[in-house]
């Protein structure tokens, strides 16, 4: 590997409109690239066809949260209420469904909330202090009217000629090479 | 919104897309089997109610309590539907725009149908049999101190009174919400949208107090020493998904029949079929809390309603109605392809409609009995007279169908409805 090439992060490519973008992404997805990702200021319909995203997999993290939180009210309920330390309140059982489902609720709602936004963040490979494409100035308007598609020089397509002319070819009104983060 | 079908959309919303067919032989096969039902079960009622004879006499309040059943069930169905209209209305929704007049077509069965099928029990047999279904209408209660403390509110005048009033009400916001949407059919007149918004924000807050006090009034006053304070939520809970079911099920034998093509599609399927899992999860909650807090207060005058529901075949029934109205529709509907799946979300608005029968009979039927007998859990009796009224509100339900357009032609959020997708 040569230095110029180690220090290139990848291509960022800007486009018109959401509809410009939609169209771009089917064609990188087309193309075979697996390591890009499309910015835009609000979320736009059909994107994630577009881009040939799977479904996400943070409804399966979430349900084996509230699996497991839902055990651990069980066990917890019955072991410290019906055999470690059982206490007459009310004449209620000692075991019975009707008291302890508040808590096996509570606890199946709260781990599933954990799994729903600690997965969503492990997902998303976050949190993350820095990112190369902060370096760019344009980039900022990301949150605000721009839309862009950044591909990395980690893809085994990549290549600084050909991607960069199937962005073109796609309508990007402007193309940038971002390098990697100097420190 | 600039979507691509909103191009071709012009097409689809012109002509046979959008009218049904006439479907009179359906139509009128449902009526007179309905009407059949309904014969057989308010002459064996009426006939039999006021026998010396035990046996006789409990036949008679059986069919008196089926035919309530029905006429509830459908009264359900339509309330249902009102509240979805004014909901929608309400926020402005825009995805909805396409499957509104078939929740009208179900809203605007409160009137005539459902009234004519509250004649028989809620009136007819409060005037005539006073006691047979309501048992606080009997003379011989008057002596009970509980019954005493509560005849301010429950005396045949002020019952009747307010059953008169619920019908005012909801009959008032049904008719003027379906003929407003009928007018802009012809007129195009785009104010009537804003017309209708706010008349529904009236409408709801009248819709939750008369949904409410009806669900005492028809329902937990058949026993009158007990009372459940959120009796009228668990009555709303209990109707709303299977409304959206029977929405869902309109929709999907309209497509069925190659009606609105490219209109209604799998997105706004899905959409109901979130809703309907929603509602799936509230009748569960509130479900488990009118029976949680009565079982943890162990208040005798709470606890027997509960006791009477949980002991013999009623006690499966109850079991019945956690799994089939709450855990297996919600493990059906948790997952996203299952929602948008027409066949499925079928299937589950037919088992949602079941066991919100189940749950007005585990409500309705226990408390027909003579004396402590309540005789046999189900009859053939029960069947005729539970489908009667339900007969005859689908019945009519097709004729109203096919007397306007399917959907609101000049409705200003069409396009927006046209071509709606769901994020996730």
């Amino acid at each position: 590997m040569t230095s110029k090439s180690s220090n290139n992060w990848g291509i960022l490519a800007q486009y018109e409109d959401p509809a410009a973008l939609t169209h771009a992404c089917e064609k990188v997805r087309d193309a075979g690239y697996s390591k890009w990702d499309a910015y835009c200021p609000f979320p736009v319909h059909d994107l994630n066809e577009a881009m040939g995203l799977p479904r996400s997999k943070v409804g399966w993290i979430v349900i084996t949260g509230a699996c497991t939180g839902l055990l651990i009210a069980v066990l917890l309920q019955w072991w410290t209420s019906a055999v470690d330390y059982p206490i007459t309140v009310a004449g209620k059982p000692f075991w019975a469904w009707e008291q302890f489902t508040p808590i096996m609720f509570e606890l199946a709602v709260l781990v599933s909330a954990f799994g729903a936004i600690f997965g969503m963040l492990a997902l998303n490979g976050l949190p993350r202090l820095s990112h190369p494409l902060f370096d760019s100035e344009r980039f900022l308007r990301a949150s605000d009217d721009a839309f862009f598609i950044a591909i990395e020089s980690k893809d085994a397509r990549y290549s600084e000629t050909a991607t960069r002319s199937l962005l073109e070819s796609a309508g990007a009104t402007s193309i940038e090479l971002i390098q990697e983060d100097q420190a | 919104m600039s979507h691509a079908s909103s191009s071709g959309a012009g097409a689809l919303l012109k002509g046979d897309n959008i009218t049904a067919p006439k479907g009179s032989t359906l139509s009128m096969g449902l009526l007179g089997l309905g009407v059949i039902c309904c014969a057989i079960t308010l002459f064996m009622a009426f006939m039999n109610i006021r026998s010396e004879d035990a046996a006789a006499h409990l036949t008679g309040k059986q069919a008196l309590a089926a035919f309530h059943i029905g006429f509830i069930i459908t009264l359900g169905i339509s309330l249902g539907a009102l509240v979805f209209v004014m909901i929608l209305h309400q926020v402005g929704a825009g995805w909805s725009a396409l499957i509104r007049r078939q929740l009208e077509h179900l809203m605007a069965g409160i009137f005539p149908s459902v009234l004519l099928l509250a004649i028989p029990t809620v009136f007819a047999a409060t005037l005539f049999v006073p006691g047979e279904l309501f048992h606080w209408m009997d003379g011989h209660v008057h002596d009970d101190p509980i019954y005493q403390a509560k005849s301010a509110f429950l005396n045949v005048n002020f019952f009747l009174l307010r059953a008169v009033i619920y019908f005012a009400v909801w009959t008032g916001l049904s008719v003027t919400l379906y003929r407003q949407s009928l007018r802009q059919d012809a007129t195009g007149d785009r104010w009537i949208t804003a017309r209708s918004r706010r008349l529904s924000s009236i409408g709801i807050v009248l819709f939750a107090l008369t949904t409410a006090f009806a669900a005492f009034d028809w329902m937990m006053s058949l026993d009158y020493h007990w009372f459940s304070t959120m009796f009228g939520v668990y009555f709303f809970a209990g109707f709303a998904a299977p409304a959206l079911g029977m929405l869902t099920l309109v929709l999907v034998a309209l497509r069925r029949a190659g009606k609105l093509h490219g209109l209604v599609t799998d997105e706004h399927l899905h959409d109901l079929g979130k809703l309907m899992f929603g509602f799936v999860v509230f009748w569960g909650y509130i479900g488990f809390s009118q029976y949680f807090l009565i079982w943890y207060a162990n208040i005798p005058e709470e606890t027997s309603w509960f006791i009477r529901r949980r002991t013999d075949l009623w006690g499966w029934v109850a079991v019945a109605l956690v799994w089939g109205r709450f855990v297996i529709p919600f493990i059906l509907l948790m997952n996203r392809a299952m929602r948008r799946n027409p066949a499925v979300l079928s299937f589950v608005s037919v088992w949602l409609m079941l066991f919100f029968i189940l749950d007005i009979y585990f409500v309705v039927r226990p408390e027909a009995r003579v004396g402590d007998d309540g005789g046999a859990l189900f009859t053939w009796l029960d069947a005729v007279g539970i489908l009667g009224p339900i007969l005859l509100f689908l019945g009519f339900l097709i004729r109203r169908i096919a007397s306007s357009p399917l959907i609101p032609v000049n409705d200003p959020r069409l396009a927006e409805s046209v071509g709606h997708k769901n994020f996730i």
